[in-house]
């Protein structure tokens, strides 16, 4: 065994081992929801965000919470509202009194100036707002003015929003969620969950979190993740996905081409071999397999679909076109 | 097998290489098997296509044959059978043995056994690293990772995967039907070769054929029509001999009779002696068909009924030409006879009006126009436009007078007076009759009497009393309204039947 070797294992291993230390905190207070805290804890180690849906109740922004309790970062919550502005989430200059009776103008920073950020029902702000995170989240700053802010690493959006109820609401934009890396489903507990949740929710004790990791151990984190070596067929099975769910593309299937309007962009093709590193760290191996990309096809795929008017009369979901798009393009040895 | 990456000098390198070489071999056999049954369909087709190509060649050669009276070249059944299969199997091992040898991709091979080992690309992952320029230590670990499973891959046996082959598409089963169907088809042939002779020989005759077979041809055609056909032609015989001659003197006799016969069916008083003529020309020109009673015949007694229905009737219809001047310059006269008021439906009662009809108008102008035209064209040597100036000029005199004769047909205080004239306001009057005046046509058309020739019939009603009436137990009618999805149309209907319900309850 070569030295390099030796590190790259003693890496990975620190990587699990980190991984299992924040997991299991957040699953002190956090009970079931076992892959939607994979996916938002692969999503950050990615160096990605997240957008949580699910209906009101099953713990979308505890989650968020507990995993900014759980590490040690900057967390900060945001409440959209229709009436909010982007200067309430980016910050804006305020006039104050100086020393002497005099008055200035000092920046007073939004929200947004954090390391983990919950942005909670995100679609019930209105697109100017909501296009306020887009330099956040991509350029990892904020401009404001004449002024440039840097956002500290690790940077992670994580935002909620409600299937239901979308009256009232604004849609995100194909652009806005472009850049959330995984689109993450949340779903009902389990009937054995729910007794837990019952047990520890209604009881006279809390759960406090205790903070497991810090912000350079993530950094450190995502370093490994971007070392694993990613072989070539693998790599082309994940364009062959990409490409598959663009209507008209050579590996698109017949549903795809009927009922699909807009396919994912390059940044899915990213998003898949990012995630697919983090599972196969996660795996125990050195390289990304195909099967770690198609584990996280659905979660990177799904909101980067938009569904054409026939698709939808049809009932089709993006998540019908993933699927039939991994039914429909095989690995070189399938 | 593809090339192998490059291996670079670490000798545990190339003896991992070597190894995973050996893994991929055993993942060959599989492959190849998948590949041959998923390319089955394929090939078998194309088999089917040449299975379906030589018969049907045989088939166009026989119906070329059929069409141009070549001589027929007859195939055995099993031949064919044979000249078929043959070539279709070959075809089909060669393109089966070509798939089944094809190198196996290296890439390919290690993948199967990773999936059916559950390596996760281990073997795939170490391969393509080893191959690597440069290694960093997470592929140098993947490859280390790849030796631990390297054991198991070697042992395992590798199952062939599972392949859906694909059906024979709808094009392979038409091959398949067609070569069956051209096959029976030449056995049909070959069994039966009497069917389809006599068909065969007319159409060598029409076309103009070979002597011989012209000849035989006629032989066969003597028992079906006898007194048409020519002579028996004795080779021996020489020029001018008198068995020629007595053959000649029977064969005119004979040809007399028979356009006697032809005369008296025909009916076209063509005389005996041109007809024998024609008899005779057709007799010594080509002995093949031209003496048949079956299209030439008809077309020559065609040609001079027709010059004699030219010259007969002209002679015949001189009268009425000439009435039907006098009658046209009458009448733009103002000379009009009684008959004139006689043709003028309002004047005859009711009964008689349905039977109004201008037969002899009708006979006499159609004749006219037709006996015109001939005479038109066979004076100026064609067809020439007809020209107004050859016509006297209208009349423009609109007053209903006879001129400075008295009317014939006054009685008393003046009687009945001529008839009506056909333009203005009398036109418009029903029971008028109109003779149609075509513009560029040298005679009046057809005359039309705008009258319904219905009678009126009187009507009989039935007075309805007013009475106290009970409330409607049908529809009404047809109503136009939007259909109804059953579960509305229930819906609205008890809808309105409980709203009855409560009416009468109140009530």
């Amino acid at each position: 065994m070569t030295s390099d070797a030796n590190d790259a294992r003693e890496a990975a291993s620190r990587f699990q081992e980190n991984y299992k230390k924040i997991e299991s905190e957040i699953g002190r207070a956090m009970v079931g929801q076992r892959d939607v805290i994979e996916g938002v804890l692969t999503a950050m180690l990615a160096g990605g965000h997240v957008l949580l849906e699910g209906v009101p109740g099953l713990g979308k922004t505890m989650l968020v919470r507990c995993l900014g309790e759980s590490v040690d970062l900057q967390f900060s919550r945001i409440q959209f509202t229709p009436d909010m502005m982007p200067a309430d989430i980016q910050g804006t200059s305020v006039l104050v009194e100086s020393g002497g009776g005099g008055h200035e103008m000092r920046f007073q920073e939004g929200p947004l100036i954090a390391n983990m950020i919950l942005a909670d029902e995100i679609n019930r702000a209105t697109p100017k707002t909501q296009s306020a995170l887009l330099e956040a989240m991509q350029e990892k700053q904020i401009t404001i003015g004449r002024r440039t802010i840097k956002l500290e690493e690790p940077y992670c959006v994580m935002a909620t929003q409600n299937p239901v109820e979308q009256e009232g609401t604004y849609p995100l934009p194909e652009a806005q969620l472009d850049r959330f890396l995984f689109k993450i489903v949340v779903g009902y507990p389990e009937e054995s969950e729910y007794h837990e949740i019952l047990d520890r929710t209604t009881g006279a004790s809390e759960v406090k979190l205790q903070p497991v990791s810090s912000g350079p151990e993530i950094m450190a984190m995502r370093e490994t993740v971007r070392a694993v070596p990613v072989p070539d067929h693998v790599q082309a099975y994940a364009v062959q996905l990409v490409m598959g769910t663009q209507p008209g593309g050579k590996y698109s299937p017949a549903l795809v081409n009927e009922n699909v309007l807009l396919g994912s962009s390059p940044r899915g093709a990213q998003g898949l071999l990012l995630a697919g590193k983090v599972k196969a760290l996660l795996g125990g191996r050195f390289a990304v397999s195909t099967d770690d990309v198609r584990d996280v096809a659905l979660p990177v795929l799904r909101h980067r679909v938009i569904v054409n008017f026939q698709g939808q009369s049809e009932g089709i979901t993006p998540d019908d076109v993933v699927r039939s798009v991994l039914g429909n393009v095989k690995p070189a040895s399938a | 097998m593809t090339h192998p990456p490059s291996t670079d000098e670490d000798p545990k390198a190339k003896e991992l290489q070597a190894l995973l070489g050996d893994v991929a071999e055993r993942a060959e056999a599989p492959l190849r098997q998948v590949r041959v049954t998923r390319d089955a369909a394929e090939f078998i087709e194309h088999g089917l296509l040449i299975l379906f190509a030589v018969p049907a060649l045989l088939v166009l050669v026989a119906v070329s044959q059929w069409l141009f009276g070549l001589e027929a070249v007859r195939f055995s059944p099993w031949v064919v059978a044979l000249a078929a299969i043959i070539p279709a199997v070959w075809y089909a091992l060669i393109r089966g043995a070509i798939i089944y040898f094809k190198p196996v991709d290296r890439r390919v091979a290690l993948a199967l056994a990773d999936r059916q080992l559950h390596l996760q690309d281990r073997l795939t992952t170490a391969d393509q690293f080893l191959g690597a320029e440069q290694r960093t230590g997470f592929m140098q670990a993947a490859i280390e990772d790849a030796q631990s499973v390297l054991d198991q891959a070697l042992h395992a046996d590798l199952e062939r995967p599972e392949t859906s082959a694909r059906g024979l598409r709808a094009r392979g089963w038409m091959f398949a039907m067609l070569a069956i169907a051209c096959f029976l088809g030449l056995v049909a042939l070959d069994v039966a070769p009497a069917a389809v002779d006599p068909s065969r020989g007319v159409t060598k005759s029409g076309r103009g054929a070979a002597a011989a077979t012209h000849e035989e041809h006629d032989e066969r055609r003597v028992p079906r029509d006898p007194e048409i056909s020519p002579p028996p032609q004795v080779k021996d015989r020489k020029p001018g001999g008198n068995a020629e001659k007595r053959d000649a003197e029977r064969y005119t006799s004979d040809r007399s009779t028979e356009t006697k016969d032809v005369k008296g069916k025909t009916g076209t008083g063509q005389s005996s002696d041109a007809a024998r003529s024609t008899g005779m020309s057709e007799s010594q020109g080509v002995p093949s068909d031209q003496g048949k009673v079956s299209k030439s015949e008809p077309k020559k007694a065609k040609a001079p009924k027709k010059k004699k229905k030219k010259k007969a009737p002209k002679e015949a219809k001189k009268p009425p030409k000439k009435k039907k001047s006098e009658d046209a310059s009458g009448r733009t006269a103002g000379l009009g006879s009684g008959r004139g008021s006689n043709r003028n439906p309002t004047a005859t009662p009711w009964s008689s009006k349905d039977r109004v009809e201008n037969v002899d108008d009708e006979s006499l102008e159609d004749e006219d126009e037709v006996d015109d035209e001939d005479e038109e064209s066979e004076s100026r040597g064609g067809m020439q436009p007809t020209l107004r100036d050859r016509k006297p000029p209208v009349s423009r005199d609109l007053t209903p007078s006879f001129g400075n004769r008295p009317n014939p047909n006054a009685k008393d205080r003046g009687g009945p007076s001529a008839s009506k004239k056909s333009r203005g306001t009398a036109s418009l009057v029903l029971g008028v009759p109109i003779p149609d005046q075509i513009k560029g046509q040298p005679n009046p058309g057809r005359t039309k009497i705008t009258q319904e020739q219905i009678e009126p019939r009187s009507e009989e009603s039935h007075g309805i009393n007013a009475e106290e009436r009970a409330a409607r137990a049908d529809a009404i009618g047809p109503w136009s309204r939007m259909s109804l999805s059953p579960w509305m149309r229930d819906l609205v209907k008890s809808y309105f039947l409980n709203l009855r319900n409560d009416k009468e309850t109140k009530q």
